[in-house]
């Protein structure tokens, strides 16, 4: 017989960190939140020096969207936690075949995560230098090493989600032989 | 399934229960009862072997082939 116990108590403490670090993404997000109502522009001038853009001046349009820039990605890391607090929950309760689509969703959110990092950069730089004269406006697109590792992890997850499709075939075909 | 499970009869003619029967080879009743109604996908050779040896018996009297109208389910 297959023993899963050190499996199962190693998922049941990843579930426990996921779970951490959704509380505290959602705890800086909160804070980013207060911070950018209380005071839009300083938030935003933040967002955009983060960005490369230092000293634009910025109106309280363009504020907001960089702030929803931003609150768009911060979004979906905290669905990518909660997904995969899931899956390593599921993987401890011992039910691998939901766990093999909660490694589905987390794929899909990894895709999305790339997706939306590619198109949040132009989006992001025209907000930034909306306010600057003719010329000195930017429309920049980024592919580098962040977006190159993110869809790094974006396929090994796809692929990790089909090794628990299998495994999770296998487990219940394991189950099934007495 | 065409593979028909005869534990209850071998069971019976042990005069043996099935919990004793579980106890004797370690797996739990609820398994031994899957296994005597036949809702499983397969035998391991090691659970064959102890209730053979527990029953003193072979393979061939615990399973049989039966290539009724059910053949091939």
């Amino acid at each position: 017989m297959i023993d899963a116990r050190d499996t199962l108590s190693a998922a049941r403490r990843l579930e426990r960190v996921m779970l951490a670090a959704t509380f505290l993404l959602v705890a800086l997000a909160l804070i980013g939140l207060a911070a950018g109502i209380a005071n839009p522009l300083d938030m935003a001038r933040g967002i955009a020096w983060q960005g490369g853009y230092d000293g634009v001046a910025l109106t309280h349009g363009q504020a907001w969207l960089l702030i929803a820039h931003v609150a768009i990605h911060v979004g979906v890391w905290i669905a990518l936690l909660i997904v995969a607090r899931g899956l390593f929950g599921q993987l401890a309760a011992g039910n691998p075949a939901a766990a093999a689509r909660s490694a589905r969703r987390v794929a899909r959110l990894l895709w999305a995560m790339l997706a939306w990092g590619l198109v949040s950069q132009p989006i992001a730089s025209a907000t930034a230098t909306w306010g600057l004269p003719e010329g000195e406006r930017t429309l920049s697109v980024a592919f580098g090493t962040p977006q190159i590792s993110v869809a790094f992890a974006a396929l090994m997850a796809s692929f990790m989600a089909h090794a628990f499709a299998l495994g999770a075939e296998l487990w219940q075909d394991h189950r099934e032989v007495i | 399934m065409p593979i028909i499970v005869r534990l209850d009869v071998m069971l019976a003619r042990r005069k043996m229960t099935s919990r004793e029967l579980s106890a004797r080879i370690g797996i739990s009743e609820q398994n031994l009862s899957l296994l005597r109604s036949g809702k499983v996908r397969g035998v391991r050779f090691n659970t064959l072997e102890a209730i053979c040896r527990e029953l003193d018996c072979q393979p061939g009297d615990l399973l049989e082939y039966d290539a009724g109208p059910g053949a091939g389910d």
